[in-house]
């Protein structure tokens, strides 16, 4: 179950980048980029997320879970394809591929609301 | 579902600059390089956008939102922790080898056979498990000094993390140490996502399990140097197909070596112990 601590270290990231914002900032969406080869099961993330964030700055905000396909670039032919997750050795050269794309965890970018400045002159 | 810039753009009305782009806090040159990159994205493309409400809001409370790029990697944290163990251990002189297999693949067996047949290589354990004490006290004959991680305090998280082990090799006479066994908690998947400033990862895989594992976890066998493939006195009584995990351990790590052995029959032990002292040379002494 590495999901939680995932969640964990999300959770402190968010924190730490809504701290400059003001007591009041919440983060409403975070955007997490999750790479076909992470094991990571969305519903278990979105589970944990959901659990971590409850009494932070990110009770209650949506996080959105882009998975991204592998791909990786055959060393002989140079050829880049999508992995269908078991092969990595090049259909036409049965050389290895070298994996370009797959094993991202990103957390992306977050949707900060913040209350009206204007109201606080 | 995608955040939407453009759109996100023409909804801004003149919030002004994000108030968070200068943190002060951050510190490190890969931050502050990673920051540099997100002011520069931010310039090119209006940046940190508010989707604000403002323009059609209709009393309190008024609220605006504004999506700040952020390009965390949440594996980063760990990473540096890794990366602090993998200097220190360096420093010191200790080849560090990070065991992982599912539970019951033979890791503590194969420190069993293992640790009496070290010769004057002086080595240790630290032994990563959820709960108890047990695999510790099974190698509290072999004289060698112990550390036994039990992540059950730390939400009984199915891997061990850096930090842990970290705290763990403090523990350690580490300069009167020539190598370090980690056994990591018995789980194919989540092992393999963190680093622990190890030398060398090792996968056991022990004959009972099937063949098919390589291709249903390929990640543990992507980042192993080498697999160790245990309990094979059992071959005779399972109708285990040795040549087509040797073959899907070729597809998914074409680098990877491979060791049959039996801790239970002595088979195969000395290719792993030639595996283990022709790595620590190189890494003790090299050229």
């Amino acid at each position: 179950m590495h999901e939680m601590s995932l969640a964990m270290g999300l959770l402190r990231e968010i924190e730490r980048q809504l701290e400059p914002y003001g007591r009041e900032a919440r983060a409403t969406r975070v955007l997490l980029e999750v790479g076909g080869l992470r094991a990571v099961v969305p519903e278990a993330m979105q589970l944990c997320f959901r659990a971590a964030s409850q009494g932070t700055v990110a009770e209650g905000a949506e996080l959105v879970i882009e998975q991204i396909v592998p791909r990786g670039r055959c060393v002989g032919c140079g050829r880049e394809r999508e992995i269908d997750h078991i092969l990595f050795l090049c259909p036409d050269c049965d050389l290895p591929v070298k994996l370009i794309a797959g094993e991202e965890l990103l957390l992306r970018s977050i949707e900060i609301e913040e209350p009206d400045r204007k109201g606080h002159k | 579902m995608k955040f939407d810039r453009a759109e996100a753009a023409r909804f801004h009305r003149g919030h002004g600059k994000p108030p968070g782009h200068e943190h002060p806090e951050h510190q490190n040159p890969a931050q502050e390089a990673r920051h540099a990159e997100m002011r520069a994205t931010a310039a090119g493309t209006a940046g940190a956008t508010g989707t604000a409400d403002d323009a059609e809001a209709q009393g309190p409370p008024k609220a605006a939102r504004r999506e700040i790029e952020v390009r965390f990697d949440l594996l980063d944290e760990n990473r540096r922790q890794a990366a602090s163990i993998r200097a220190r251990l360096r420093n010191e002189g200790v080849f560090a080898v990070n065991l992982m297999s599912s539970p019951g693949a033979g890791k503590t067996a194969l420190l069993e056979a293992t640790l009496p047949r070290l010769g004057s290589t002086r080595a240790a354990v630290l032994e990563g498990d959820i709960e108890t004490s047990a695999d510790a006290e099974r190698l509290a004959p072999f004289g060698v000094p112990v550390v036994q991680i039990n992540t059950g305090p730390f939400g009984g998280d199915c891997h061990l993390p850096a930090p842990l082990v970290a705290d763990a090799m403090e523990k350690l006479p580490l300069a009167e140490l020539d190598l370090v066994f980690i056994e990591n908690v018995g789980n194919l998947v989540c092992p393999a996502e963190f680093d622990l400033g190890e030398a060398r990862k090792v996968v056991l895989l022990s004959v009972t399990e099937g063949e098919d594992k390589p291709l249903k976890y390929p990640l543990i066998f992507r980042e192993s140097s080498l697999a160790l493939i245990t309990k094979t006195d059992l071959l005779p009584h399972l109708d285990f197909d040795l040549p087509r995990l040797e073959e899907n351990l070729r597809r998914v790590n074409p680098e990877l070596r491979v060791v049959q052995l039996s801790t239970r029959s002595g088979e195969g032990l000395e290719g792993w112990l030639q595996w283990l002292s022709d790595e620590l040379g190189e890494a003790l002494h090299p050229e």
